[in-house]
């Protein structure tokens, strides 16, 4: 948020109020929403067990500090997770959170870190194959979450899990990539949008199959409407591309995240942000180093 | 034949490059060397078309897309895997991988994850991924730093056969005797200029100026508190 212009506090209040606005419409719109939370809440706190960073702490910090830190991070991680599911009568899983994040604050998941997850990427590996390799966890517990919601026949929270497979492959196109890794290209700034573009659907499209066809089958008379989330989100995921590449090397701006909002807000929009983005990016790549 | 002319680069108002002029030929190898901040990487970067500059570099193709550039510290996407980091980088060549365990000329464990390698398997695979690109002209920065004797006698015997086979060949290190075995003309880059250039058999002159230029003062300087 500071890195979009944003002051700190203001940053911090809109984040508090954006977190508790969406976890109240998680509770409101999705039945076992409960359940969802809690897992997210462990996830999150998971990330922090990164053996790279855990290093660098330890490097920094005596082992009672190391230690004190991990335990205020994570507890600090849980603390708004726990707050709302109080809030939501759920004692139990409050605990279980909180406790889990504690408990979680004493490992390092090197083992898990280094296991190669096979995917189907691999023969064009870029962002995508990081971003799966980084939320494999996330996509088993979406078609969880699908397969669920199929057995207590539910449809909403199905397509829900769908969207959020989708919303997680668009964070893969965040972060630009070093200088580096476009350079290499031995492309025109057109061909490697294009080759990128033509990759990101594969991929997306690749990633939506299970809880896609999932749908297809139990839910045949809504095709429509799983085929248009599938479609809109791969538009989604190329506008983040191209939004990537059009202010590259610099990180995600307001304009972007503007352009994203107003998009997924009024769909046709999409026509012009895409189209406004493919030509900035052609221009940015061809001036900087395609 | 690569010609750069008038090359200048700034960060700022901070002048990095002063006006470089130089030639590098096809089957030549050309060693730079220098202190820490005199303009190597900067020089090498601006060559490999990574960084902006003023000034011209001529080469009869699009010189970055048959430039391959070895940093001093590669960097790898985390969770992407040594065989599927030489996947991208002939993808981006539209280049077609095979045969790669044969390819894999310093045995690297390609099954895993690129950043778990050490610090020279990381070289070593960056290496891997410049050759199999086929390129033309190869930029290496420092490429023998944090690797082992046996790869370190296996990459010069690799760039002995790139010369061979006609490619343009940069190197910069600190490592003196390396240069001597492998280079032949050897530029001298101090304050952004080309101080000296000297050809195979003269090598001793840069390294005496070279230690003229820095060694005595410091010398003295540590002398005078250590």
């Amino acid at each position: 948020m500071e890195a979009l212009g944003f002051n700190v506090v203001i940053a911090y209040i809109l984040t508090a109020l954006v977190f508790a606005g969406t976890s109240q419409l998680l509770f409101e719109k999705v039945k076992f929403a409960e359940y969802i939370y809690a897992v997210l809440a462990l996830m999150v706190c998971y990330t922090l067990s990164e053996p790279n960073r855990n290093t660098y702490l330890q490097l920094l910090f005596h082992k009672k500090e190391y230690q004190l830190i991990r335990l205020i991070e994570n507890g600090l991680l849980a603390l708004p997770f726990f707050v709302l599911l109080l809030f939501q009568n759920q004692y139990t899983l409050a605990v279980i959170v909180f406790s889990g994040a504690i408990i979680l604050s004493f490992f390092r998941f090197t083992v898990i870190n280094r296991l190669i997850i096979p995917t189907p990427f691999y023969k064009k590996p870029f962002e995508f194959i990081v971003g799966f390799r980084k939320n494999y966890f996330l996509f088993i517990g979406y078609v969880a979450l699908a397969s669920i919601a199929i057995y207590v026949d539910n449809f909403n929270l199905a397509i829900f899990a769908l969207v959020l497979s989708q919303l997680t492959c668009l964070n893969f196109y965040t972060k630009p990539e070093p200088l580096f890794y476009v350079w290499t290209h031995a492309f025109k700034a057109s061909k490697f949008l294009n080759y990128k573009i033509q990759t990101a659907t594969l991929q997306s499209l690749i990633i939506s199959l299970p809880i896609g066809i999932a749908l297809l089958f139990f839910y045949g008379q809504y095709w429509y409407i799983i085929g248009l989330i599938i479609i809109l989100s791969i538009f989604y995921i190329m506008l983040m591309l191209l939004g990537k590449y059009a202010y590259y090397p610099a990180e995600v701006n307001l304009i972007q995240v503007l352009a994203v909002a107003f998009s997924i807000m009024f769909p046709p929009f999409l026509l012009i942000s895409l189209s406004y983005f493919y030509m900035k990016a052609k221009q940015n790549l061809s001036l900087r180093v395609l | 034949m690569i010609s750069i002319n008038s090359l200048h680069k700034s960060y700022g108002k901070q002048a990095v490059l002063n006006g470089i002029n130089l030639t590098f030929e096809p089957g030549k190898i050309y060693g730079i060397v220098g202190e820490n901040g005199a303009g190597k990487t900067t020089l090498f970067k601006c060559i490999s078309g990574l960084e902006p500059f003023q000034g011209a570099i001529n080469y009869p193709e699009v010189l970055k897309d048959v430039c391959g550039f070895l940093p001093t510290n590669p960097f790898f996407f985390s969770k992407i895997t040594g065989q599927e980091y030489l996947q991208l980088l002939c993808n981006a060549r539209k280049i077609k991988l095979e045969a790669v365990a044969e390819k894999n000329m310093f045995n690297l464990p390609l099954h895993r994850y690129a950043e778990t390698y050490s610090t020279g398997m990381k070289k070593k695979l960056a290496l891997t991924g410049m050759l199999l690109q086929q390129n033309q002209v190869f930029i290496l920065d420092e490429p023998f730093n944090g690797v082992d004797i046996q790869s370190n006698m296996l990459i010069q015997e690799i760039i002995k056969h790139l010369k061979n086979q006609g490619k343009i060949i940069l190197i910069a290190s600190h490592i003196f005797a390396s240069l001597n075995a492998l280079c032949d003309v050897l530029h001298f880059i101090q304050n952004g200029y080309i101080a000296n250039t000297a050809t195979r058999g003269d090598f001793k002159q840069i390294e005496q100026q070279m230690s003229q230029n820095f060694l005595n003062d410091k010398v003295e300087q540590f002398k005078s508190w250590l």
